[in-house]
């Protein structure tokens, strides 16, 4: 992904996340993927599932989430497997939605606003990394 | 970053292989943002020296999911249009041309999986 997809990506991203969603974009996200997390990409609940197998995810693990938006599916599987997850991704505002409901769910995470291009995470930082759709 | 042994696994959307250039400037206009990749990634990631490499094609749900949004964005046009405005149709039209493209062949979606180098 270049600067300029960078820019435009954290511009639509910022003002979408900024936007009040309505009760019928829940309901259809539900219907589509199978959960309410304020996405809109191609991540089922079931493909998500699967991520948390594929990771071997476990209580007192480190997952992170590049790209994570409003913590789909970083945060979903930080609280389905007893990990701690830092999302990381361009607009802080989604992230700020995300804080705030892993304070609610009683989730470990922590929020980086940064591009996957340029983690400012040190060597060994992880046990397991998960982005979808992100770095295509 | 990863710990030794460290697992990472993604979802991605990237042009199908073999297309002709012209195909592939299709894909890349109709999918999403920076979808175009230079080389298979289980190679990518075998050159960082990745291990237990695999790959999983997923376009099948990937073009089920599309067609799922599309539905539910028609079945509830106008609500929507109090909620999105004018985006409504910007949506409804990127993702019309997704779909356009995984039926052509031109998308696919994968998931890839490995672990990190000891």
């Amino acid at each position: 992904m270049t600067s300029r997809d960078e820019r435009e990506a954290k511009e639509e991203f910022s003002l979408r996340y900024a936007t009040e969603r309505g009760d019928i974009m829940d309901l259809i996200e539900q219907r589509v993927i199978g959960d309410v997390w304020g996405a809109n990409g191609f991540t089922t609940r079931a493909q998500a599932d699967d991520l948390a197998g594929h990771l071997r995810l476990a209580p007192g693990g480190s997952l992170l989430d590049i790209g994570s938006g409003r913590g789909w599916p970083g945060l979903y599987l930080a609280h389905k497997t007893g990990c701690s997850v830092t999302l990381v991704d361009l607009p802080a505002e989604g992230l700020t939605l995300a804080i705030e409901r892993a304070r609610h769910e009683g989730v470990a995470a922590r929020a980086v606003v940064g591009s996957g291009s340029r983690l400012p995470f040190r060597d060994d930082a992880f046990d397991a990394i998960v982005h979808t759709d992100v770095l295509c | 970053m990863l710990k030794p042994d460290g697992r990472m696994a993604f979802y991605t959307i990237t042009p199908a292989p073999g297309l002709s250039k012209k195909e592939h400037r299709r894909a890349v206009r109709l999918g999403p943002r920076a979808a175009a990749v230079s080389r298979p990634l289980d190679e990518l990631m075998e050159a960082a020296r990745f291990r237990e490499v695999e790959t999983v094609d997923v376009t099948h749900a990937f073009g089920d999911v599309a067609r799922a949004w599309d539905r539910e964005f028609n079945d509830h046009e106008a609500s929507l249009r109090e909620v999105l405005g004018d985006e409504l149709e910007e949506r409804r039209a990127d993702r019309r041309g997704m779909i356009a493209a995984i039926e052509e062949g031109l998308l696919r979606r994968l998931l890839v999986t490995g672990t990190a180098p000891d």
